[in-house]
């Protein structure tokens, strides 16, 4: 004990100015940063769960009454087409890299880059090239095919990257275990790779999910700003992060624009926590 | 359940084909993208003069009788509220990030971890939001009389949201970094003396330095890209603009796009110089990712060189700071 | 010790902070308005007396800088605006852009020294509409014309749509008695010959966009028409006057919505003038300036004056 003690002592006094600063600065970092976000959300509750009332959630919007409900169909819309052109696209792509293609091959490479690439272009770039292409070229008009369209080549990369990254920590001997067994490839990664991958592709996913509902700058010249239930295909919408960035541009619906901020907010913490449930799950299996 | 080896043959192969099409989707996407992009963007450029839009001052593209295209003043907006987002949101980042990976408690890191994830995932409107309520008028009462200010709609205010913005994506990744040097270095260090704090600024940090920097490059690629939480507090105004005016209101080539590209006619040259802007915007990012790839690469060879030649053991390797 | 000193550190400068920000948003509260639809039936604004000079009410400080707010270049009433006071193409470059009406109300609402314009049938009771050259906007200067600052809003329909029964049955409602009625005292109506109309039972959906002026007199329209034919959709989209136009042209949307006169180079449009309306100059309700003359406007939204004490 009386040991401990010198030493501590010893510890403390060897402590130069330069290491309280360090000591400091990344504590006053930390609190900086965890004071920011709770003030946010805090900010947006605070402001706007006073003014969520059942008639948000009304079917239809008139001028009267700002609901929210058509807002939310759109997105949950938007959400389901745009994982269905993209997800397929991205697990076969994924699965083309990791089980089928040979090392080193040039094709390889320059699916690797293009995807990189993707990955990083900023996302008024794609509403730019999808407003020119979906909307004009392909004369799809501003509609949520438009829309779903452009946020697939969007997320794209998020999908084949995570499901990359999930195949490739499957162990081998899985896959040997299937052949010595007599299985084909085809059959292998079908019956045991990809299902073993699952939860990190789910978490991909739901990544993709997340991305899909907090977009506005891809979607503002794609998918029109009509306040309804869409339709068709080619009706244009609104989804929820786009209904927000509208009421909050006009004076008077502030406290609509709060409340619906509420909503987004809500579903984008559900989100993430289905995610990291996921990754849980994940790490426990293996 | 009898196959014929040559119908599962043909399956076999059949699918493959099939993996292997799809997996060309993100080639045909970019090429696509590219081609659009391109063909949209560079007549454009060309008619206007490459000096003359990259370097010209004026943007006044209605002007019947006098149109300008230049778009210098949005090129340096864009790195104007990309350097202060810098500024303003890495140091914090970083810090926050050594905090976290060598100093935090563990019930508050299963607290903090997932607020961070959260705070990845909240919408660009809703920052946009609480910037255009809450961070422009603020700015505003504090600098407002003092400075002349017409609001608080600034260059000021874009980059401590843009900063904001990317605290999670360097906190995130620098911290996995952080995470990733090897105990033994650390362990080093302090048996030879360094207290906690000087072994994790002088050993810990710079080991994960190449990790740290590709946070801090993908953090300044979210900023560079970030158009309507920009478009919200930044005031707009098509000035070029000097690096010490940020009480002053700025356009960035995000928000430019995303402002007028309503309204150009198809096939105008007004259309043609947005597309134009946007390729700007894409060639910037690419320069930017490529010249950090290379770094990279250079990086991860010497160091598999290294301990390669360590393991077999060469007594000429030397186990230096960098590794 | 050491870990009590930092944790007490943290909690004092996260109490500061909340407290700091606090102070600052309690001080500075957006105003939250009421809760009405733009109602802007107030044509009648509060009227002062003569041009009085910036006395420096209250706290009104006249040696402050004007706070300029001005639309985006693509917008009908930006248009209507420089071209009517003379601006131009020299609009002050200093001044804050912003994409929507609405936006402009919020900006001049919540900035003491502010100045904007924004469309008579979008005034909010929350901002004070000026006089200009003496003339106070309302229905019957705007009809007589003797408020000058004035434009008509437009529907526009491409050739290749003229003929289409839908489209033409909506416009013909637009310019009915019906239609008109929607108006109420918002907006100015300029058409003199007003039919009646008869509900024609057709179905299908109208793809309608553009300004954002006109808007809100489509969304009245809107309730009548589907209220007569409840078969019949019509899905409005926003964006301004140029989106509107271009739109048209392009055949994204059947029905075009401009608060500005066609361009030459817009003829090949059909339009048709389905009300007059006014553009309001507005200035925060603390600014004890109640008139203006449209050299001052100008000079206000070319730069040329920056300061409200140098209105003489």
């Amino acid at each position: 004990m009386v040991v401990k003690m010198d030493y501590i002592k010893k510890q403390i006094k060897r402590k130069k100015t330069s290491d309280w600063v360090r000591f400091f600065a990344m504590w006053i970092s930390v609190i900086i940063t965890v004071s920011i976000l709770l003030y946010i959300v805090g900010f947006i509750l605070i402001r706007g769960i006073p003014h969520i009332r059942p008639s948000l959630f009304s079917l239809t919007y008139t001028t009267q009454n700002q609901s929210l409900f058509p807002a939310l169909v759109t997105t949950i819309y938007m959400v389901g087409i745009t994982l269905l052109i993209a997800v397929p696209f991205g697990i076969f792509t994924a699965i083309y890299l990791v089980e089928y293609a040979s090392r080193g091959s040039k094709v390889v490479k320059i699916i690797r880059m293009t995807t990189e690439t993707l990955a990083g272009i900023p996302s008024i770039v794609f509403g730019l090239f999808g407003y020119i292409f979906f909307a004009n070229w392909l004369g799809w008009g501003k509609s949520i095919l438009a829309g779903c369209f452009t946020l697939a080549i969007m997320i794209l990369p998020i999908i084949m990257r995570t499901t990359e990254e999930s195949l490739k920590s499957i162990p081998d001997a899985y896959r040997e275990g299937s052949f010595s067994l007599g299985a084909g490839r085809l059959r292998t990664v079908i019956r045991v790779t990809l299902p073993s991958a699952m939860p990190g592709v789910f978490a991909g996913i739901i990544l993709s999910v997340g991305r899909i509902v907090g977009e506005t700058a891809a979607l503002i010249y794609t998918i029109g700003s009509v306040i309804k239930i869409p339709e068709s295909l080619f009706s244009q919408g609104r989804t929820l992060a786009l209904h927000v960035l509208q009421l909050a541009g006009e004076g008077h619906h502030r406290n609509e624009a709060y409340a619906t901020a509420v909503v987004l907010l809500v579903v984008v913490l559900s989100i993430n926590l289905l995610s990291s449930f996921i990754e849980r799950k994940f790490k426990n299996r293996l | 359940m009898k196959q014929s080896s040559a119908a599962l043959k043909i399956r076999e192969n059949l699918m493959r084909a099939v993996f292997f099409t799809a997996a060309l989707a993100s080639i045909v996407a970019v090429a696509l993208i590219c081609v659009f992009l391109f063909s949209q963007g560079l007549p454009a450029i060309f008619n206007v003069g490459v000096s003359e839009f990259l370097g010209g001052t004026r943007w006044a593209p209605l002007n019947s009788s006098d149109p300008g295209f230049g778009i210098l003043a949005f090129i340096l907006g864009s790195i104007y509220v990309t350097a202060g987002a810098i500024i303003l949101g890495v140091p914090i980042g970083i810090f926050s990030a050594l905090f976290m990976a060598r100093m935090c408690p563990k019930g508050l890191y299963r607290f903090i971890k997932p607020a961070l994830n959260l705070m990845a995932g909240v919408p660009s409107v809703i920052y946009g939001f609480f910037g255009m309520v809450v961070i422009v008028p603020a700015i505003f009462e504090a600098f407002g009389k003092q400075f002349d200010m017409m609001s608080g709609n600034t260059m000021l205010a874009a980059s401590i949201i843009l900063g904001i913005m990317i605290l999670p994506t360097v906190i995130t990744i620098a911290e996995t970094n952080l995470r990733a040097v090897p105990q033994e270095l650390y362990e080093g260090a302090v048996a030879l003396g360094a207290s906690h704090e000087r072994a994790v600024f002088k050993v810990v940090l710079p080991s994960a330095r190449s990790g740290v920097m590709a946070a801090v490059v993908l953090g300044v690629g979210r900023a560079i890209g970030e158009t309507m939480a920009v478009q919200m507090v930044a005031g707009n105004q098509p000035a070029l603009r000097l690096p010490w005016e940020f009480l002053k209101g700025i356009r960035t080539m995000t928000t430019n796009i995303v402002i007028e590209m309503g309204y150009v006619e198809y096939g105008s040259l007004h259309n043609g110089a947005l597309i134009a802007t946007g390729v700007v915007l894409f060639v910037f990012i690419l320069i930017i990712n490529t010249l950090f790839s290379i770094l990279n690469r250079d990086k991860q060879e010497k160091r598999s060189l290294l301990s390669l030649r360590a393991k077999r053991g060469n007594p000429d390797t030397k186990l230096t700071k960098e590794q | 010790m050491k870990k009590l000193l930092a944790i007490t550190l943290a909690l004092m400068l996260a109490l500061t902070m909340v407290a700091a920000c606090d102070g600052g948003d309690g001080g500075n509260a957006t105003p939250t308005p009421t809760n009405n639809p733009p109602a802007g039936g107030d044509n009648n604004p509060p009227a002062g007396g003569d041009n009085n000079p910036p006395a420096g009410g209250d706290n009104f400080d006249a040696d402050r800088v004007i706070a300029v707010y001005t639309r985006e270049d693509g917008s009908g009433t930006r248009d209507a605006f420089v071209n009517i006071t003379g601006v131009g193409d020299d609009m002050y470059i200093e001044a804050v852009v912003m994409r929507e009406t609405a936006q402009i109300l919020t900006g001049v609402e919540t900035s003491d020294y502010g100045i904007g314009y924004v469309s008579v049938g979008s005034l909010s009771a929350a901002v004070k509409a000026l006089k200009i050259d003496g003339v106070t906007p309302s229905n019957d200067t705007i009809k007589d014309g003797s408020y000058a600052l004035q434009r008509p809003f437009l529907l526009v329909v491409n050739d290749d749509k003229i003929d289409d029964e839908l489209i033409a049955d909506f416009i013909e409602f637009t310019l009915s008695k019906q239609g008109q009625e929607t108006i109420g005292t918002t907006w100015t109506s300029s058409v003199d010959d007003q039919k009646d109309y008869a509900a024609s039972g057709l179905t299908g959906v109208l793809k309608v966009g553009g300004s954002t002026s006109v808007e809100p007199f489509m969304n009245r329209l809107r309730e009548a028409y589907i209220a007569l034919n409840p078969g019949i959709e019509i899905e409005i989209s926003g964006g301004g006057s140029g989106v509107g136009i271009n739109e048209a042209t392009e055949g994204v949307i059947d029905i075009g919505m401009s608060s500005r006169s066609l361009r030459d180079t817009e003829q090949h449009l059909n339009s048709f003038t389905i009300a007059l309306d006014g553009v309001a100059v507005i200035v925060n309700k603390a600014n004890p300036i109640n008139e203006m003359t449209i050299e001052q406007v100008k000079d206000i939204f070319t730069g040329e004056i920056t300061r409200w004490s140098g209105l003489s």
